[in-house]
Order: C-alpha cells, then structure tokens, then sequence
C-alpha cells in the first residue's frame, strides 16, 4: 500500500483549489476462480486488481477520479487536475495529521486462501459435482464455480482518518440441470462468506449439491403457474430478497436525501405492517455482506430500519448524509476503486415472528408457497418490485399440491409490506450480489417465513 | 512489455502465451439542480494472459503493470493451467494490424456547458418532478492481443453519450424514463432528446393493470433487444456443447418460423473488427427464414465440434474467453408501427419490462417479466397499463410466424454485444395482474 507521506502530499493537492473535503481509497485484491463443468475443470483464472480512487467534496458535490498508476508523481498530478476541475480559486492548506483507526477484528479468515493449494480447491467442485450428479437419473448436467477474494483496502481522508483492512471472501455455486422428454430445468445453490478456506470444512456439500439438484428434478414435473393475485407464502432464507427491493433500496439514502422514493420524509411514522421489524447489521461474525469498517472508513453497525412497521432509520453515507443533515451510518460501500462509494445495504434482515410454516400454508385456501427465490430488481423511484420464483408449490385448501414453474412476484414496496399478515420463527440468511450505482457488492438477504395477504402471481398456466 | 513478458514465459517453459491489453480513459459529468453534481475522470489498464503449460491452458490477470508483477503472473499462469486435462487452441497466424475508428469530441467545457443546458431544459420540461441523471460522458479505448505465434491486432475508438433519466409526477404517482444519444455530441438535439424521455415517461401516469388471459402483444423494439440480450446465449456452442441449449442438434431445422437472425460485426456503435482471440469477424446469419445455420464459437468449441470458427471468442483482460455475439440483429419489417396496431382489437403494447437477469429461464426457454405498456382496442392506443406480468416462452414466440414493424433500431450498447430490433407483432401472450 501506500506511504503517508504520500497519500498526505496526494491529499493537499486535491484540496488547493478548495474543496472541504478529500478522501483517498487504496485497493489491492487478489481473487481465483475455477469452474468445472461435469467433473472436469473448465477454467481456471486468477488476477490481481490494483487501483487508487480519489474524491473530493465540494459541498454536496462531488469530484471523483481513479488510476491505477500509483507513481507518486502521477497521483499528485491527477489529484492537482481534479481539483481545478472545480473552478474554484487556488489556496494554501496546512498539513493533515492521520489517526489510525482500530477495530476489534470480528470477520477474520482461519485458513487463508492464498496458501491453499489450487487442488484442494477443485477438490470442492469435484465433491459438489460427484453429489449433485449421483442425486437423480435425470441430472444431465452440473456446473460448479469456486471463487475466493482477498480484497486490501486502505482508506484515508482530510478529517485524519487512516483506515486498513482485509476482507477475505469465498462462495460456491452449484448449477445442476435435470432434462427430461427434451425439457430441461434447473436448480441453484451458491453458498458465500467473509470466511477463509475453513468454510469449506464446515459446509455440508452434499446436502448443498442435493438441494441444487433436487430443485432441478421437481421443477420437471412443474407446471405453468396461474397468474393473478393470491395469498403467497415466501419461505425463509433467500426469500428476504423481497424485503431487499421492496423496501432495503429504498432505505438507501441515495434515493431518500433527494427526496425520492416511498420513505423519504417518513421517519418515526408506519410504513409497512406492524408484524415487521428489520435491521441491516454489517456486524454479525464472518458475514457475506459483513464488514468492519465500510468504504469511508466508518465503522460498520447494526442499524435498525423498521420497528413493528415504525420507520427508524436509513442507510446513509458521508456525502449523502450532508444533503439530509445526517451522521453516516457505516454503510457506505463500493464494488472497487472504480465507483465513488455511496449508500448501500450489508446484511439486511426481516426479524423473527412466531407463526409456524405449517400454519401459514394450513390457514390459506387458494395460493402460491415460494420455497426458493430467485434474484429481482425494483425501480427506487416508483417502488414497483419484481422478483422470480425459483421452485414454487401451488396450495389449495391448506395443502401444497403440485409444483409450478415460471411465476415471478410484482408488487409496490409500499403496499406489500403492509399485507405481511403472518412472520414465521424459522429466520435464515442467504447470500446475493446487489447492483447498483456504486457496483456490484456482496449482502446477505436473510428473512423467516412471511405470508403475504395478496401479491400480483405472474405466469403463463390457466 | 509483451516482448518482456513472452521473454519470461519462454523461461518458464511457458508453450504458448497470448496478452490482451486494454486501455481506457474515460470522463463523465452529471448535473444536479443547476450544478455540475458529480464529475469522474478515469484512466486505467489492464493486462491479461493465458498460457499453455504441460496439457493445460490458465488464465491470470494484473492492474499493475510493472514488470515485476509479471513473475507471479506467469506463476498464476502455470498453476492454473495444472487443473485442466486439455489445452484452449490460439491462433496460429502472423496477422498483424492496428486500426483506428474515431469519433469528433467536445471539449471537456462544452461538455459541462451541455449537461447544465440539458439537465435545465429538462427540469423545466411538463409535469418534470426531478431530473435522476443528465450526464455527459465520453472515453477512448485501446485494445490489443498478441501472442507468441506472430499475431498482433491493435483497435483504438472513442464514443461519446448523453444520457437522460427524468422522474414525472401527476397529483401522488410519479413515473420515470430515459433517453439516451450516443455519437457526434455536437450534433446532439437536446429538445429531441428531452421530449423522448419526458415523453416516455409522462405517457406511463395513470397506468392500470388489465384482467388476467392472453392477449396479441406489440414488444417495443428495446424489449425484443432485451429479449434477443438474454437469449443470445442459446445460439452459443458452448452451452450446446454443455447441454444447456435448446439448439443442441438442431443445426439446419426449421424452429423460428419464418425468423431471420444475422450478427453484423460492422454496424452499431462500433465496428468489431476481430474477437479477443485475434481472430477476424464477419456477418453471418444464425437463424435464415426459421432456419438454424450456424453457432457462435470460439476457437476452442470450433475445434470441438469440427466447424469453422466464427470469431465470437469474447473476453475481458480480467476474464477467460466466453461467447457472445457482436451486433445481434433481427432485420427491419416494412409496416409502420400504427399499421400493426390497426390489427388488433383488443392487444397491448409492451414497452418495459423488468427483472430480466432474474425472471428469465435461459434453459427452458420460459420468461415471466413485470412490464408496463398500453391497450390496443379497436386499432387505437387506448390507456397505459401498469403493474401486470408477461410469460411466454422464447422458442414458442418465435416459432409462430411474427409480424415486424419498420422502426429497426438499436439498444443503448452495454458490455461487449449490442441488439438492433424493430418493433414485433407475437400472438397470445399471457398475461397476469
């Protein structure tokens, strides 16, 4: 990484034509990644990314530029340059003394992936790929990826903060393909944490690869799922993806401090059903979505958003934070060097009820049992949501009945979370990738079982 | 560099070593409520290479470009290359070229001047609630690939784009839109461009959904592109060759109708000359009157299958080498776009659809998108339609002969391949509310 000396003298020249605030991020991330395809390697691939991003404030707006030339001299130019952009007049700033920032360290790597051999590595895919293929006859296909991360990053700016940190991540991704009469159908599992190689060893693979492939043979027999409105029931784990685009990016402060969205202005008020409460917390242990400091080098925190469906919070970042006249969050994030960060969610969860699964399928005449989710997007702006249904039962007078395919999930943040009728105590996490204008970053979506009032089922069956 | 880093592979008992670089540098401006609210200059590089060592080909990456990185490159290079049983073909040919397509630029002040007139003009526009983007952004690439068997191809353009999104509000409910101009900035016609996503968007206020069941359905054109985007990975012969392709086997049968399919590396917004392999492009058609002709390969499933390579061996300096079309085109039709509508009596018209990357089943073909739109009675436009979903079925849409309107464009480029479509007339699309 770089010297002090050096991100100081970097920093001055992005502050001398004005500005009030200046901040480097320094990020060097080492990543591999093997994909297998019917127990043999298909592609093996590692690389190192290195760049150092630069941004300025001038009140609520911003300058950003990145590089990943990190001659001394370069930075200092390409610094100078940014600032003029700005048009403002040049002045003289004194020294910036940093503070190094400590955390007590929560999301350390037992095993570092760096020292593991690469076949031990592939030894992973060839167990998922043995599992998911032994499962079923109907199995024709299995494709399994293996990624790990060691991301370095180092952020400082003129207030004096000079924060480190090391995030190790690693996930696995099972695609198991079941065909049948010329129709072909797939399931899905792709595990992820801030862990080290360790995660591996506590991992039960097979019951990972089983349920990849087990999904895939059910879905064969599915038929087209009715469309309409009706009762859904969105079982735990992946399934707090709803939560995530009905209501997380909406939270974020990029769409609030402008005004924009279904909850800007409405803190302390209720905006989704009493029966919800639910956190975004960049805390818990070895996360997916975990950190310990975030993209500005806040510490990361659990922030409660929704108290039995009483507004209590958003997700903010610094520069967000001085157009809403709030202190940030933590939760300022950014896939790399490449985006200037801003607001995003970390580990976001819907918390546990009381209701039982069974009783939330038992007590419903006529509807939908989401059992796993697929991914979905929202538009901030109007708070239209979309998401699909990976494998999903009919149920018909409290009883599941047959399986159906192809049934996505539409709604408006706004309504949907009031018609959260029953929340279950079977609270699980699930990993994703969330993409928005700061990139693509790792989150856990998390949720118990929800049963929804109404929701629009789309599909094609009759 | 490469001279260096062939050096060194050679060394290493390296056989074979190809390098991809690229360089880009890029700029952006977004105006804010009469400031310019967020400015961006970039420059970046990037190094990849793949290597054959013993049976095996691996892949390695670096941001730093400094030769001592390139030690443990090629180390990468090696240990990856020691998981694979078979070795990835390269290209065996001295070609060597450099080509240069450009594009007339503003300078970075007239840039600035035209996001400020443009975000102006926009807020002031009927019914404009906010303005979410008005940016400005241009950039310049290098790409170049080489290898140890004399080949050596160098590409340099640069494009320049104003973007608009605007947010449109009537009483509570509020819609939003975007338009979008990409080429020669000072020939952009701002009005035009506002009118397009002011008008977009205000004509989406008042959207209701419509009863469940089947309805004839216009697809705009950026939603066939959409479509064609999600789809395209069928006609890969990797996925054929990994039995995740409904095309397995199908080469020279008759399964899209009447349907012509053609990838023309020359149109769009820039030419692509040659693949990330070196190896050189041509237009071609995959599908001609129904017919499946041809797969997209790489040089390796061309290997694999025994067919001719096709030059759509795609890959960023970061990655390993995927297929993907260039410029995937259905061809224009010859009846406006009002003439389609005056043959339905009680259709609707599909301009957006969402959750593409998630309500899309690539295997089976099947879709379910939430989608917004407007009723057809009669042969008119009647109302917006809002909050309903759309399923269908991509090789059944396209099965049944389809009717084309005379509106052919292309999609906003996004990532390596672009989409060019009219707008199309399907049958009995199903939908739900």
């Amino acid at each position: 990484m770089l010297h002090p000396a050096t991100i100081e003298r970097v920093m001055l020249a992005a502050l001398s034509y004005g500005g009030d605030f200046a901040e480097v991020f320094v990020e060097n991330k080492v990543e591999q990644n093997i994909s297998m395809v019917k127990g043999e390697v298909e592609k093996a691939r590692s690389g190192q990314d290195f760049g150092i991003g630069i941004r300025i404030f001038h009140g609520n707006d911003y300058l950003y530029t990145y590089t990943s030339n990190e001659d001394e001299e370069h930075l200092i130019e390409t610094a100078r340059l940014l600032s003029q952009a700005a048009k403002k007049s040049e002045h003289k700033n004194k020294t910036i003394t940093f503070q190094k920032r400590f955390f007590v360290p929560r999301h350390l790597a037992q095993i570092d992936p760096r020292v593991v051999s690469i076949h031990q590595k592939r030894d992973v895919l060839a167990e998922l790929n043995h599992h998911a293929m032994a499962y079923h006859t109907a199995i024709s296909q299995v494709r399994t990826r293996y990624f790990d991360e060691t991301q370095k990053v180092l952020i400082a700016n003129s207030e004096g903060v000079w924060a480190e940190d090391t995030r190790v991540r690693t996930r696995i991704f099972v695609e198991a393909i079941a065909t049948e009469d010329g129709q072909k159908q797939r399931g899905y599992v792709a595990p992820g944490a801030q862990k080290g190689f360790e995660f591996y060893n506590e991992l039960d693979l097979r019951a990972l690869a089983e349920s990849a492939a087990d999904t895939a043979v059910r879905m064969l027999e599915a038929k087209p799922c009715p469309g309409g409105k009706m009762p859904v029931v969105i079982d735990n784990g992946f399934g707090g993806v709803i939560f995530h685009e009905a209501c997380g990016h909406g939270m974020e402060a990029t769409a609030v401090a402008k005004g924009k969205g279904p909850y800007a202005g409405k803190l302390g008020q209720q905006v989704v059903s009493n029966k919800v409460s639910a956190v975004d917390d960049g805390t818990i242990n070895n996360e997916w979505g975990s950190l310990h400091i975030d993209d500005e080098g806040t510490p990361a925190k659990r922030n409660v958003l929704i108290e039995k469906g009483i507004l209590k919070g958003y997700l903010v970042d610094k520069l967000n934070g001085r157009r809403m006249g709030m202190e940030s969050t933590g939760s300022s994030r950014r896939q790399s060097y490449r985006f200037a960060p801003t607001s995003r969610m970390t580990n976001t969860y819907i918390l546990g009820g009381t209701d039982k699964l069974e009783d939330m399928i038992a007590t419903t005449e006529y509807g939908l049992y989401a059992k796993t989710m697929g991914g979905g997007s929202v538009n901030t702006t109007t708070g239209d949501f979309n998401f699909a249904v990976l494998e999903g039962y009919m149920i018909e007078n409290g009883k599941l009945t047959y399986p159906v395919k192809g049934a996505t999930l539409i709604g408006n943040g706004r309504q949907t979370m009031y018609d959260v009728d029953m929340v279950g105590n079977n609270f699980l996490p699930g990993q994703g990738m969330c993409g928005s204008i700061s990139g693509s970053i790792p989150v856990n979506v998390g949720q118990p079982a929800l049963r929804v009032s109404q929701l629009t089922v789309g599909g094609s069956g009759q | 560099m490469i001279q260096q880093l062939f050096e060194l592979a050679e060394k290493k008992r390296i056989a074979e070593l190809e390098v991809l670089t690229s360089q880009s540098i890029n700029f952006s401006v977004q105006a804010y409520e009469g400031k310019i609210e967020s400015y961006k200059k970039t420059d970046t590089a990037g190094l990849g290479v793949r290597g054959t060592y013993q049976s095996g080909t691996g892949y390695a990456y670096t941001e730093r470009l400094r030769p001592h990185e390139f030690e443990t490159l090629l180390d990468m290079v090696k240990d990856n290359a020691s998981l694979m049983k078979e070795k990835e073909p390269m290209l065996q040919e001295k070609q060597k070229g450099s080509w240069h397509d450009s594009q007339p630029d503003l300078t970075e002040e007239d840039k600035i001047t035209l996001a400020l007139e443009l975000e102006a003009q926009a807020r002031a526009a009927e019914e404009v609630s906010d303005v979410s983007y008005a940016m400005i952004s241009s950039g310049e690439s290098t790409r170049q690939i080489a290898n140890t068997h004399g080949l050596d191809k160098t590409y340099r353009s640069n494009y320049s784009m104003a973007y608009l999104s605007v947010i449109v509000k009537r009483g509570e409910e509020v819609e939003t839109d975007s338009a979008y101009y990409m080429g020669d900035l000072s020939k952009l016609d701002r009005a035009k461009l506002i009118d397009e996503a002011v008008g977009k968007a205000r004509r989406k206020l008042g959207g209701k959904p419509i009863p469940v069941g089947r309805y004839q359905a216009v697809l705009d054109r950026r939603v066939v592109c959409s479509l064609l985007g999600v789809y395209s990975g069928v006609f890969s012969a990797r996925n054929v060759l990994q039995g995740t392709s409904r095309l397995e086997g199908q080469l020279g049968e008759k399964l899209f109708g009447s349907l012509d399919l053609l990838d023309d590396p020359y149109s769009g917004h820039e030419r692509v000359l040659f693949d990330d392999e070196g190896m050189d492009t041509s237009a071609r058609y995959l599908v001609r009157d129904g017919i499946v002709e041809s797969y997209l390969h790489s040089l390796q499933t061309a290997a694999e299958m025994k067919q001719t390579p096709t030059g759509h061996g795609i890959r960023s300096y970061k990655g390993t080498v995927q297929i993907a079309p260039h410029r995937l085109q259905i061809p224009n039709g010859t009846t406006g776009l009002n003439d389609l509508f005056s043959e339905m009596t009680n259709g609707i018209y599909i301009t957006d659809v969402q959750g593409l990357h998630s309500g899309t089943n690539t295997v089976s073909g099947d879709f379910s998108l939430a989608a917004q739109g407007f009723r057809i009675e009669n042969g008119q436009i009647t109302s917006p339609v809002k909050e309903i979903t759309i399923a269908h079925n991509f090789f059944d849409m396209f099965a049944q002969p389809i009717k084309q309107a005379d509106d052919f464009d292309f999609s906003m480029p996004g990532g390596h391949s672009q989409y060019g479509a009219p707008s199309i007339l399907f049958e009995m699309i199903a939908v739900s509310s």
